[in-house]
């Protein structure tokens, strides 16, 4: 019998087995809770800094030791400590309840995402369908949110959503398919282990072009921002939001970039699969390849914003089916064609 | 069954997160209602009431061309996930594939000027 167990009594050792144990420290710590948390704030930082960089401005600079780090915190604190304003318009339970709901669905994204072999919350055969499943619902409380507030600019924003789901849901759709025929699986880290030889992106860089155009529309960020164009609809859906609830929704959307950027290392760029260093046991070392090669998609999505107008609504049901849908046919069909070609040789 | 256990204690803490944050925001947060606070945002004005607005038909040509679309990604999606379980069924697979997609590339050519107004 260990020393711990003689000397503890059970109920505290049973917290301690508990606290210790696998589940609790993939559900709490990596990757799950406090990781998603810092990983949504880093985000926020990130973007502030990379665009102050692109301006020509220096960014957060003040609040925290390095670099404006915990200017996030203190934004968070001070949403917090504001009134949460309800409209008279608004219909109330809905506008409390749905940019709540808005975090759930995107923080469960994070559960199929595995950050190495090991590091997933819940590994299933069908994780790739799950994860959609919840990127096609996610929309779904952001537009009651927006429905609720009982506003016309909130109306004009959720109508322009609803379009651009339109547009992007079937392309993103088609591009996953790509992806599940070539790894010949439904599991997220058989695809990852189906790219050990060659990553998705040199078969498949039509589906992936597809994807990330896709994502960038799928998170509203610049230039497909309509729903929430600040300089004509002020924050469209998210204008009668103050305080708690725009600290939600900020959150949440946040959130869905963060899961869409590491699910498009794991399907398109190798995943965890990268040069090993000396000294780094297997177990860090991949999910440090996930959020490297994670942080240049971030990079990249973030930098449209600095560098790119908004485009209009015409323009992106336009660019729907003239370019996106096109391109991720295509690009089954060569998937098809590859897939077939070691038959005849 | 720890996979199971980790993703029940994950949803029970995004659960509460959000909720958390609701409790600290009414202890945190002040409460000083007005009317001026709580009538719809509309620039500064009052808000003008709301009023019957017509069907968007301008953009109805895009409605039905993304529903034939969804149909179609359902085949695409069906026929070449037949590729995993049936190789040799390879070659009606790529077959239908080029079909759809060179109806779709020949289309996207050629409907122009989508917009309809009465």
């Amino acid at each position: 019998m260990p020393l711990a167990a003689q000397i503890l009594p059970p109920p505290i050792e049973q917290l301690i087995n508990f606290i210790t144990s696998d589940a609790f420290v993939k559900a709490v710590i990596f990757p799950g809770a406090i990781f998603v948390s810092v990983f949504g704030l880093f985000t926020v930082w990130y973007e502030r800094k990379l665009l102050a960089r692109v301006m020509l401005r220096i960014g957060p600079l003040h609040v925290g030791k390095y670099a404006g780090l915990m200017q996030v915190v203190a934004d968070t604190v001070k949403f917090l400590a504001r009134e949460y304003i309800i409209p008279e318009t608004a219909r109330k339970r809905l506008f409390i309840l749905m940019p709540m709901l808005g975090v759930v669905v995107n923080a469960l994204l994070f559960a199929f995402l595995p950050f190495g072999p090991m590091w997933l919350i819940f590994p299933s055969d069908i994780s790739i369908l799950l994860f959609f499943i919840f990127v096609a619902i996610s929309p779904i409380p952001l537009i009651l949110a927006g429905w609720a507030s009982g506003n016309k600019y909130s109306l004009i924003g959720i109508i322009r959503f609803a379009f651009q789901i339109f547009a992007y849901e079937i392309p993103l759709f088609l591009a996953l398919t790509g992806v599940i025929v070539m790894a010949r699986s439904f599991d997220i880290v058989k695809i990852v282990e189906a790219q050990a030889s060659m990553p998705f992106i040199i078969p498949q860089i039509i589906g992936f072009l597809a994807f990330f155009i896709t994502l960038v529309s799928e998170v509203e960020r610049i230039p497909f921002d309509m729903p929430t164009a600040e300089q004509e609809l002020v924050e469209g859906w998210m204008v009668e939001f103050s305080s708690y609830g725009f600290l939600m929704l900020q959150l949440a959307t946040y959130l869905k970039l963060d899961a869409l950027v590491v699910l498009t290392t794991l399907l398109y760029l190798g995943g965890w699969y990268g040069p090993a260093i000396p000294g780094i046991p297997d177990f860090i070392l991949a999910p440090f390849w996930v959020l490297l090669k994670s942080l240049v998609i971030l990079t990249a999505v973030l930098l449209l914003r600095g560098t790119y107008p908004r485009i209009t609504i015409k323009k992106i049901l336009d660019l729907g089916w003239r370019v996106l849908i096109p391109m991720t046919l295509l690009n089954l069909l060569i998937v098809s064609i590859i897939m077939t070609i070691p038959q005849f040789f | 069954m720890a996979s199971h256990d980790a993703l029940i204690i994950y949803l029970v803490l995004v659960v509460i997160l959000p909720i958390l944050f609701w409790g600290m925001n009414k202890l945190l947060g002040p409460r000083r209602p007005q009317r001026k606070k709580s009538i719809a945002f509309e620039c500064g004005q009052e808000p003008m009431r709301w009023r019957p607005s017509p069907f968007p038909f301008e953009y109805f040509p895009y409605a039905i061309i993304y529903v034939a679309y969804a149909v179609l990604a359902i085949v695409a999606f069906l026929t070449s996930v037949t590729l995993i379980d049936r190789p040799d069924a390879a070659l009606r697979v790529i077959l239908i594939l080029a079909i759809i997609s060179a109806s779709s590339i020949y289309l996207a050519l050629n409907l122009r000027d989508l917009g309809q107004r009465l």
